[in-house]
């Protein structure tokens, strides 16, 4: 797997090894670039990064999870489950 | 001075002395009338027209709110479009078309667009035509949207069976533009839906959806995630309604967990960014908890308002507060918060609309301790403040609650329409301010005058001596009413030399 992180290594996004993911100076082109995905627009080629080769947590969720260059997965303290209503 | 009148009426030695329309007392502050006579500063007044039952023996008390339906207002026609999801009809997806006459709104037939149970309704003016409306609507997370034909108060589809243009779709918003691109006199439209991607955590996504005068069809493009961060379940994304050729606007919030409560943090993004991948968004404010943020548009001032609802974990007054946004070659400066409604205990007021126009907001609100009147609060702008003025009932039944009022400004009438739930119905009030004339002071009477006789006025710069009560070396503005008071206002009055003189030079 591989994972999109910010720059406080929150990490937004987790796909397959071979999704196609093409990191630009403005956005991020998430899928077959002949007919995408989904486009990201507020994260970048400077303000986020790719970190492969990780192994998903089994309960990830995007932004639960912090994830540093070595692959090492922590909790965020301050996430909440925007699932559940209050 | 601008005519021999306002001349004459410094005739007497450079004394200003114009000529009274009604009675003034000694020590009133009067604004100048187009014909050249004074009048006592009036304070705004506000009506609204009787409530009106549109929709009745619904099943149940969710009977039109924004959540579901959506209603857009086209000043050509002076016609408003509804589209709901209705309840007495197993949540199928209609529309109908109703011509507007002073406070009164002549329904046509409804049209079922969608034989399904249908949620999140929403329509917006078609660009490319100036007879056609788009309404999306969402079937089970699938998103659709296509154009309907507006004849009179019929209203027609163009595609029996459209596609969908999305799945995953929560809280989809919708607004429509001209497309600045357009070819020579063909005019091609624009479509932005956002919402929250419940296939992608919930990330905001904006799709951006085109449309022309070739095909009636609504052609999606790519989804765009313009924030990776998932949009609040009590946080509704809020995009401005079509104000061609403004920016386009969105807001929405997000919430993190902090120490005793949870923080939200209210973003504004501009949508001719989406497409760009710049992430031009914004951060209102970070407040302590709010639930709802709810924005308008304000034409004349070009300044767009967010109004929120705070909760118990939030400020501790309870108070109602809302944001000015200014937005300047794409840099936005935010203003505030301001208070447009006090709750002595904490009771949740989700339940409200805004709408914006001539200087002015109309907030309408479910008052929760009146017991659930419905209300309404206009604000005024002035540079970057808001002026909350007094609050006023427009329906004295008691509204049922979780219901999100919808409203749109009627142009030709310069009246704000509300349409709101009843208890088993749908009703509609229109609203129409006539704001104070404080902001038009130009000076206090020196003595008494009676209507049509001349009298000695105080104009800036100079000293009135005819106040009482003041406080030495004290500023003064002139209140919504006309009383002098240290209250600020948009209306400075001048600085008090005694208890019974005030030197009026603004402030």
């Amino acid at each position: 797997m591989k994972t999109i992180v910010d720059e406080h290594n929150c990490s937004k996004y987790l796909v397959a090894d071979d999704y196609s993911v093409v990191m630009t100076a403005e956005h991020i082109d998430m899928g077959d670039p002949e007919s995408l995905d989904f486009r990201i627009c507020d994260l970048n080629s400077s303000n986020s990064s790719l970190i492969e080769n990780v192994t998903e947590p089994d309960d990830w969720y995007g932004c639960k999870y912090s994830c540093s260059a070595d692959g090492t997965w922590t909790l965020n303290a301050d996430w909440v489950d925007p699932r559940i209503v209050p | 001075m601008s005519n021999a009148r306002d001349l004459a009426d410094f005739a007497d030695g450079g004394i200003y002395k114009p000529v009274a329309t009604g009675t003034l007392a000694n020590g009133q502050t009067v604004v100048l009338n187009s014909n050249g006579t004074v009048q006592a500063v009036s304070p705004a007044t506000s009506s609204n027209s009787t409530p009106t039952v549109w929709r009745a023996s619904q099943t149940n008390s969710t009977t039109f709110d924004s959540t579901n339906d959506d209603a857009w207002y086209d000043p050509n026609s002076n016609t408003v479009v509804m589209v709901y999801s209705d309840n007495a009809n197993s949540g199928y997806g209609t529309a109908i078309v109703g011509t507007i006459s002073g406070t009164t709104i002549t329904f046509g037939s409804p049209l079922v667009f969608s034989s399904t149970s249908t949620s999140w309704c929403r329509v917006e003016k078609n660009y490319s035509y100036s007879d056609k409306v788009v309404i999306a609507w969402v079937v089970s997370g699938a998103l659709y949207a296509e154009t309907f034909n507006i004849s009179g108060t019929t209203i027609t589809a163009n595609e029996s069976f459209p596609s969908s243009k999305a799945t995953g779709v929560i809280k989809p918003q919708m607004v429509t533009s001209r497309d600045s691109a357009d070819y020579d006199t063909t005019l091609f439209g624009l479509v932005y839906i956002t919402y929250a991607n419940s296939n992608n955590f919930l990330y905001g996504t904006a799709l951006g959806c085109s449309t022309g005068p070739y095909t009636t069809s609504v052609m999606a493009g790519t989804p765009m995630v313009f924030a990776s961060v998932s949009i609040d379940a009590n946080c509704f994304l809020s995009i401005n309604p079509d104000q061609q050729p403004a920016m386009q606007a969105i807001v929405f919030a997000n919430k993190g967990a902090t120490v005793g409560g949870i923080a939200t943090t209210i973003f504004f993004g501009n949508y001719a960014n989406f497409g760009e991948g710049t992430g031009a968004l914004t951060t209102i404010g970070s407040e302590p908890r709010i639930s709802y943020p709810q924005m308008a548009y304000e034409p004349s001032t070009g300044k767009y308002v967010v109004a929120f609802d705070a909760d118990q974990f939030g400020y501790a007054d309870n108070a109602m507060r809302s944001y000015l946004l200014t937005v300047d070659a794409g840099n936005v400066t935010v203003s505030g918060p301001f208070v447009w409604a006090d709750r002595p205990t904490f009771t949740q007021i989700s339940e409200f609309t805004i709408v914006g126009n001539n200087g002015q907001v109309v907030i309408f609100y479910r008052d929760v301790t009146s017991p659930n009147n419905a209300k309404y609060v206009a604000g005024t702008i002035s540079g970057s403040t808001i002026y909350y003025g007094q609050t006023f009932t427009a329906d004295t039944s008691s509204l049922p609650s979780s219901n999100i009022p919808i409203s749109v400004y009627d142009s030709n009438n310069s009246q704000a329409i509300i349409f709101y739930s009843g208890s088993t119905d749908s009703k509609y009030t229109m609203i129409d301010n006539a704001p104070s004339t404080a902001p038009n002071f130009i000076g206090i009477t020196n003595e008494a005058i009676a209507d049509g006789e001349a009298g000695v006025v105080s104009l800036r710069g100079s000293i009135n001596q005819s106040v009482t009560g003041l406080t030495t070396q004290t500023d003064y503005y002139v209140q919504d009413d006309g009383a002098l008071s240290t209250t600020v206002s948009p209306t400075p009055a001048g600085k008090a030399l005694s208890p019974t003189s005030i030197l009026l030079k603004g402030i």
